[in-house]
């Protein structure tokens, strides 16, 4: 009788764990996305004010104290080491490759893929202009997402509990 | 970084790959010409070649590796180094400086606003210019430009690819670094199309010597004014001076003090007298003559137009 009852302690612990590891992971999809937001903004800048090279912002952006630091990090070292010469090559590694764009969804994803590979290719009317739609993009999806999060971080607490509750009574 | 480097690393892959086959010299290469859809070409000194897909240097231009546009698409990304929006005022002017003092040219489609170039577009054609510093070029003329431990001010004159800039670039050296018992100097170098000194990201790619400031893309007017209110030079080195805005800009440094040292296009003393107003300010005029077998004879004159000295 112990037993079923630490079992159960155990199971329904563990759906909790659950519900509140999958209501984290949305927080953190808006945190992430929120940093991307902060770091193209400073993209924006160093074009708009100082034509600054797409190398030298991603290094500066990498040493800002973001979320994304090293994600710059490793492309700026992918454009300078030159291994790769095609631009939507190098965003592809870069992407697939880094576990903070694992947390966005495919969506997002892909666009974050097509913005960058797209990046640096335009003068700079046009550069501002890819910038500002991508933005736009962003904002909206921050927007979604945050009106999105308190119910969403509720559920799946409530259904983590409420199915670990399930199977501890089907096991009983 | 060596020079053949710096110059693969702006070349997509198809085009690199037969550069390395194909063991360019590059101690003799000036060129690499890329058109859209035409034969690759390269040039050795003033003769053109032609690469194969195999990477076989060819003097026949119908079994050369055809460029596509894909070829100058890339190559026009990586010479910018992904960011084209950073280069819209090089590009204006229809060249792109890289990391080593090459220069690469652009011509393509040009967009006009208000009847001037705002952006090139359609970018098809693409030359690759090597940069070969000739160093110790002037050491030989040193003395004759030198007058009581002072650089007189100095007109270098010839006719295009002559080689006023690699003269002018190493008297700056020289001047800039000490030579003999003459002391180094401050010298401020006004470098409007680059090609002095090849600033890449404002560092000087070639040798100009250790006490040389360095003004980039600015015009020569400007530029001029600028350091000579700012950084204290003894001397100031322009090229190709030839407008009433630099002439006018040229006499303010001398009325400052400082010695001026600027080439002029023109085909010799004659030309010169004929049609240059200023020439009574400089007291030295160095003339390169080019011969048909491309070997240049330098002649030297003094401000009375009298020649002091020749050198082979």
């Amino acid at each position: 009788m112990y037993a079923k009852l630490y079992g159960s302690i155990i199971i329904i612990a563990m759906g909790a764990y659950v519900g509140y590891a999958c209501g984290e992971r949305t927080k953190r999809e808006l945190e992430v996305i929120k940093s991307l937001l902060r770091c193209i903004k400073m993209i924006e800048s160093e074009i708009r004010y100082a034509g600054t090279p797409i190398r030298d912002i991603f290094s500066q952006i990498a040493h800002t104290g973001e979320m994304w630091d090293g994600f710059f990090l490793s492309v700026s070292d992918m454009i300078y080491g030159g291994e790769y010469k095609k631009s939507e090559d190098i965003w592809d590694v870069a992407v697939g490759g880094s576990a903070l764009a694992r947390e966005m969804n495919v969506r997002d994803r892909r666009e974050l893929i097509r913005f960058f590979s797209g990046l640096g290719k335009n003068d700079i009317e046009t550069e501002l202009g890819r910038i500002s739609l991508y933005t736009e993009y962003i904002s909206e999806r921050i927007e979604t997402l945050s009106g999105e999060e308190a119910g969403k971080v509720k559920l799946f607490r409530v259904l983590g509990v409420t199915a670990a509750l399930f199977i501890t009574i089907l096991i009983l | 970084m060596d020079k053949l480097e710096q110059i693969v690393r702006i070349l997509p892959k198809n085009i690199s790959r037969l550069i390395f086959k194909s063991d360019v010299d590059i101690s003799r290469l000036s060129e690499i010409r890329l058109r859209c859809h035409m034969p690759f070409i390269i040039r050795y000194g003033r003769k053109d070649m032609f690469i194969t897909s195999e990477g076989r240097i060819c003097t026949h231009p119908e079994n050369a590796y055809r460029v596509s546009p894909e070829d100058i698409k890339e190559t026009f990304v990586l010479l910018s180094d992904y960011s084209v929006y950073a280069f819209e005022e090089e590009m204006k002017c229809g060249y792109i400086t890289i990391a080593g003092g090459h220069r690469v040219g652009l011509a393509g489609r040009a967009v006009v606003s208000d009847g001037r170039i705002k952006n090139l577009r359609y970018i098809s054609f693409i030359n690759i210019r090597v940069a070969h510093e000739l160093i110790g070029c002037a050491e030989q003329i040193m003395d004759y430009i030198v007058q009581d431990s002072n650089i007189c001010n100095t007109l270098i004159v010839s006719g295009p690819g002559g080689g006023k800039t690699t003269m002018l670039r190493d008297i700056i050296r020289l001047a800039s670094s000490g030579y003999r018992s003459l002391r180094g100097r401050n010298v401020g170098v006004v470098d409007e199309r680059s090609e002095i000194c090849a600033c890449y990201h404002g560092i000087p790619q070639n040798n100009v010597g250790i006490r040389t400031d360095v003004v980039d893309s600015c015009p020569k007017a400007e530029g001029m004014m600028m350091l000579v209110r700012a950084m204290s030079p003894e001397i100031i080195a322009v090229d190709e001076i030839g407008t009433d805005s630099d002439m006018r800009a040229v006499l303010y440094s001398m009325t400052c003090g400082c010695s001026v040292i600027a080439t002029i296009h023109g085909s010799g003393i004659d030309d010169i007298n004929k049609r240059f107003h200023m020439k009574e300010s400089f007291e030295r005029i160095i003339v390169i003559n080019v011969s048909g077998s491309e070997k240049r004879t330098v002649v030297i004159y003094d401000g009375e137009r009298n020649v002091i000295g020749s050198v082979c």
